[in-house]
């Protein structure tokens, strides 16, 4: 042993990060599949679109000039329905976010204490939450119908008018909110539950020996702890609310008119119907600057909720 | 449920309670609270049931006014309908292939990359757990138009490859499998080591067979997204045996809708959305779990 194992060069073991017996290629080897996949899928793809929308780019065409930031210029400027579809994402985004919160919040108060049947009920909530969409889209779209549909059929039988739900541009994105609100209160709910959970019990009880009714204890106690749990709800939502495509994709189509084109779904329009590229994807930029924005906010000001 | 409560709060609302009036309010608060929870969780189930029922019911039953609840006369036509003049049958296999082998590179890569983020240590680890990370925060409309273009000029538009290449890796994946493999002692995966064990041994018959909870979680997870897959497959998918549910049934609303039967989309979108309920309905404590993790990245 002696002589041999004085003679073989020292083993390089950088103690300080690992105690332990594998080459430090290993560990790369290990996260490589989702590198390379992250790399070729995101990392490039987010690039070249950057690429793509500094110039002319309509496909089919075959001369793409290097424009700068004309693509971004023109949108903001000259492309009324562009500037139309941010103040309809805003519109529907922020309803949605709303709605969807407090109806959540709502459900996870009324939840939080156990009752008989809680199990049902929780499991009704959450049903469509895992519903496809596109089917719930095709049901809802009936649903809505202003002359056939059920919720027409009902309001008129019991109140005798009928509401212009998807045909109607003052209707057509409250419509849709309802929807989407629809689909996505049970998590909402969820979340909250989760966050009720971590609000201080000592403080509720102090509270009730203060003698604070239900309504005090709720504005001064469980409201304030909440606070990172609601800035997770709000922020979560209105990312959802701006990235949604699908239900106004079957629903609308972006109609009546474009009452219903948000910036999603005039991206999909100009990139894949008016095939021009280059605008679609100076405008798929803001819409991740948008998102962005959102991102960073949440991450700053909100701890969560508490995973046990 | 209830938080647990001090042994004084306790004593003062048995007190408080046996007061007659607190107990009539009591019952009040309880018939309100059961009335407004029925009434929100009809709201959750009625355009299920609507498409339910209605899949059974003549067209001219199903927009008839006023409204019927269940059907005067059951038919099963629809459904042979959905089967022939759809190819259901067709988008629902396509979908199942997607699922699967979404499935499979998801599971895959997130407990590879899982387990290295949990328990290897190396130098650009923090680095590259917050870039994975931060892919979240890229927006799928941002990156469709190159992978369009990608997916064309490698010839993959209309084919299986192409659908799923989006969704192979999933972040929220990865975050999954580092939150729970980081649960596995790394005393016994010590011990393996000492033994003289690869790290790839270790892996696959350590950490893996020890991960199930969490294997199982993202599989349902992962699966329920699959199954919804759309917007993608609509830019790359216009071959119409190839289409996944969602995109086949689409086709047959807007323009196409009048042609067909109302009955007949109802059904093929109960075809869509009731295997997945009934998984629901077996699996509902871990598929809410999965959505409870997917939210709590905080």
């Amino acid at each position: 042993m002696g002589l041999a194992a004085a003679l073989r060069p020292a083993k390089r073991v950088r103690v300080r990060h690992r105690s332990i017996k594998y080459p430090a290629w290993v560990p790369y080897l290990f996260v490589s599949p989702a590198v390379i996949f992250y790399l070729a899928i995101f990392i490039f793809p987010v690039a070249w679109a950057l690429y793509i929308s500094v110039h002319r780019f309509q496909l089919g065409r075959p001369d793409n000039p290097f424009v700068g930031l004309e693509n971004y210029r023109y949108i903001f400027m000259d492309d009324r329905i562009f500037r139309a579809s941010l103040v309809r994402t805003l519109y529907f985004s922020f309803g949605f976010v709303l709605t969807n919160s407090t109806i959540g919040l709502i459900l996870a108060l009324l939840m939080n204490r156990w009752f008989v049947g809680r199990y049902l009920y929780r499991m009704a909530f959450f049903i469509p939450v895992v519903t496809s969409i596109i089917p719930m889209a095709i049901v809802w779209k009936f649903l809505y119908n202003t002359d056939l549909g059920l919720f027409n059929g009902i309001l008129n039988r019991a109140f005798g008018f009928r509401i212009p739900w998807l045909s109607d541009e003052r209707w057509a994105i409250p419509s849709l909110i309802i929807m989407a609100t629809w689909r996505r209160m049970g998590y909402a709910m969820m979340i909250y539950l989760a966050g009720l959970q971590d609000v201080p019990r000592e403080h509720i009880e102090a509270a009730m020996v203060d003698g604070a009714n239900a309504w005090q204890r709720f504005w001064h106690v469980v409201w304030p702890a909440l606070a990172p749990t609601t800035l997770f709800v709000l922020v979560t939502s209105s990312i959802t609310g701006m990235l949604t495509f699908g239900e106004i994709y079957v629903m609308t189509e972006g109609g009546p008119g474009q009452a219903t084109t948000v910036l999603s779904y005039y991206i999909y329009r100009t990139s894949f119907e008016f095939l021009r590229m280059g605008r679609g994807a100076a405008m798929s930029f803001v819409l991740f600057i948008f998102i962005f924005i959102l991102t960073i906010i949440q991450l700053r000001y909100a701890r969560g909720p508490q995973t046990e | 449920m209830s938080p647990m409560l001090s042994e004084a709060t306790i004593s003062m609302r048995a007190k408080a309670a046996h007061r007659p009036r607190a107990k009539v309010w009591r019952r009040l608060g309880m018939v309100l609270l059961y009335l407004l929870l029925t009434a929100v969780a009809l709201f959750c189930i009625t355009p299920m049931l609507w498409m339910i029922l209605g899949s059974f019911k003549y067209d001219s039953e199903i927009l008839a006014y006023p409204p019927t609840f269940l059907p005067k006369y059951w038919l099963y036509e629809n459904y042979v309908r959905a089967t022939t003049l759809i190819p259901m049958g067709r988008w629902f296999l396509n979908s199942l292939i997607l699922a699967a082998i979404t499935e499979l590179s998801v599971l895959t890569t997130a407990s590879l990359a899982g387990y290295a983020f949990a328990h290897l240590e190396f130098r650009l680890k923090h680095v590259l757990f917050l870039a994975i990370l931060g892919t979240m925060m890229v927006p799928f409309f941002t990156i469709m138009i190159p992978l369009f273009l990608m997916v064309s000029r490698l010839k993959l538009l209309n084919t299986y490859l192409g659908m799923v290449l989006p969704g192979l890796v999933s972040a929220y994946g990865i975050f999954l499998m580092r939150q729970f493999m980081s649960t596995i002692p790394s005393e016994l995966l010590e011990a393996a080591r000492i033994d003289g064990s690869s790290e790839f041994r270790i892996w696959a018959e350590i950490v893996i067979p020890n991960s199930r909870p969490a294997l199982g979680t993202l599989a349902l997870f992962t699966f329920l997204s699959s199954w919804d897959s759309f917007t993608w497959p609509l830019v790359i998918v216009n071959q119409r045996p190839m289409k996944p549910i969602a995109l086949g049934l689409v086709e047959f609303t807007g323009q196409l809708a009048f042609e067909t039967k109302h009955g007949t989309l109802l059904a093929a979108s109960s075809i869509a959305v009731v295997p997945v309920l009934i998984v629901f309905i077996l699996a509902q404590e871990q598929i809410i779990e999965s959505f409870h993790l997917s939210g709590l990245k905080g």
